[in-house]
C-alpha cells in the first residue's frame, strides 16, 4: 500500500507507480529482476545522519555505493547510516522502501550516476513498488541537487 | 528541550563515561575483552580507510571480520571466534567472520596467549 503523501506527490506529477506483491523489491537487485531492467536503473534512496545532527538523503544508482569521503567533502561533516528504527521515524518509510518523495526538511542529494539512464525507478514508500521516471523528473519532484557521492 | 549549555555538559560527561568504559574494559576484562575491542577497532579502521560509510552493512562486515580475526589469532580458536562473531553480529556476517578467523588463526597459529598450545609442541599441527 503506497503511503498517502507519496501518492499525492506522484499524482501531482502524473506518475504511476508499478506495484508488485508485498516484499518483492527490498533490494536494488531484486527490484531490477522484478521490473526487468538493469540494476543501475533502480534509484536507491539512503538516509544519512551527519555529525551536525542533520539528516540528508542520497539517491544513487542501484549498482553504486556511497563514498563516505565524498559525502564529507560535499557537506563538510562526517555521516553515518541511520538504523532501521531511525529511518522509520524520520521518513515514515521502512528500509527497502525509502523514497525521496514526500519527505520534508531533509536535504536531498541526487548522484550523477543516475544521469546516464533514460528511465530510473525509485521506490514509492514500500518494498514492493517502483516509479518509472526520467532523471529530470526526479530532480523536479525532489528539488534535490546533483552531486557526485558514489564510488 | 534542555538548555544548550546543559546539553553540552551532558555530552561532555557522556563522552568521558564512554572513554572510561573502554579503559575499564581494556584493563580489567582479561584477554577476550581487549582482543575483541582492538579487533573491532582494526576492522572499523580498515572500513574507514576503504571509504565505507559508517554503520552500513559493509562496515559491520569489516568490524565482525576484525572481531573474529583477532580473537582467533590470539587464542587459537578459529571456529569458536567465528561462531561468537555470528552470535554477536548476525548470520549475515558469518562469511566475513569465518574467513577472517581462518586467516587470523593461520597467521598467528604458533603464538598464543596461553602457555601451551597445539601449535608449539613437537609433532604439532
Amino acid at each position: 500500500m503506497i503511503p498517502e503523501k507519496v501518492k499525492s506527490v506522484l499524482e501531482n506529477y502524473g506518475l504511476m507507480a508499478l506495484e508488485f506483491e508485498e516484499g518483492s523489491t527490498p533490494t536494488a537487485e531484486k527490484a531490477a529482476e522484478k521490473i526487468g531492467v538493469a540494476v543501475g536503473q533502480i534509484a536507491k534512496s539512503i538516509l544519512l545522519k551527519g555529525k551536525d545532527d542533520k539528516y540528508r538523503m542520497v539517491v544513487l544508482a542501484g549498482d553504486k555505493k556511497i563514498s563516505s569521503s565524498k559525502i564529507k567533502k560535499l557537506t563538510g561533516v562526517k555521516h553515518s547510516m541511520t538504523s532501521a528504527e531511525e529511518t522509520r521515524r524520520v521518513t515514515g518509510f521502512s528500509p527497502g522502501g525509502v523514497c525521496p518523495f514526500g519527505v520534508d526538511n531533509i536535504e536531498i542529494f541526487i548522484d550523477q550516476s543516475l544521469e546516464e539512464y533514460d528511465k530510473i525507478y525509485p521506490a514509492a514508500g514500500t518494498d514492493a513498488t517502483g516509479v518509472p521516471m526520467t532523471f529530470e523528473q526526479l530532480l523536479a519532484i525532489t528539488g534535490g541537487s546533483v552531486c557526485d557521492v558514489s564510488s | 528541550m534542555s538548555h544548550p549549555e546543559q546539553s553540552l555538559q551532558g555530552r561532555y560527561k557522556r563522552s568521558l563515561l564512554y572513554l572510561l568504559k573502554w579503559v575499564v574494559l581494556a584493563v580489567f576484562s582479561g584477554i577476550t575483552g581487549p582482543a575483541v575491542i582492538v579487533g573491532m577497532l582494526f576492522g572499523a579502521a580498515a572500513a574507514d580507510f576503504l571509504d565505507i560509510p559508517l554503520f552500513s552493512a559493509d562496515y559491520f562486515a569489516f568490524v565482525s571480520a576484525g572481531f573474529s580475526a583477532l580473537l582467533a589469532g590470539t587464542m587459537n580458536i578459529p571456529l569458536a571466534s567465528a561462531i561468537i562473531a555470528v552470535e554477536s553480529f548476525g548470520l549475515q556476517y558469518g562469511f566475513p567472520a569465518g574467513v577472517a578467523s581462518i586467516i587470523g588463526f593461520q597467521i598467528n597459529r604458533f603464538h598464543t596467549v596461553y602457555e601451551y598450545s597445539i601449535g608449539t609442541g613437537s609433532g604439532s599441527l
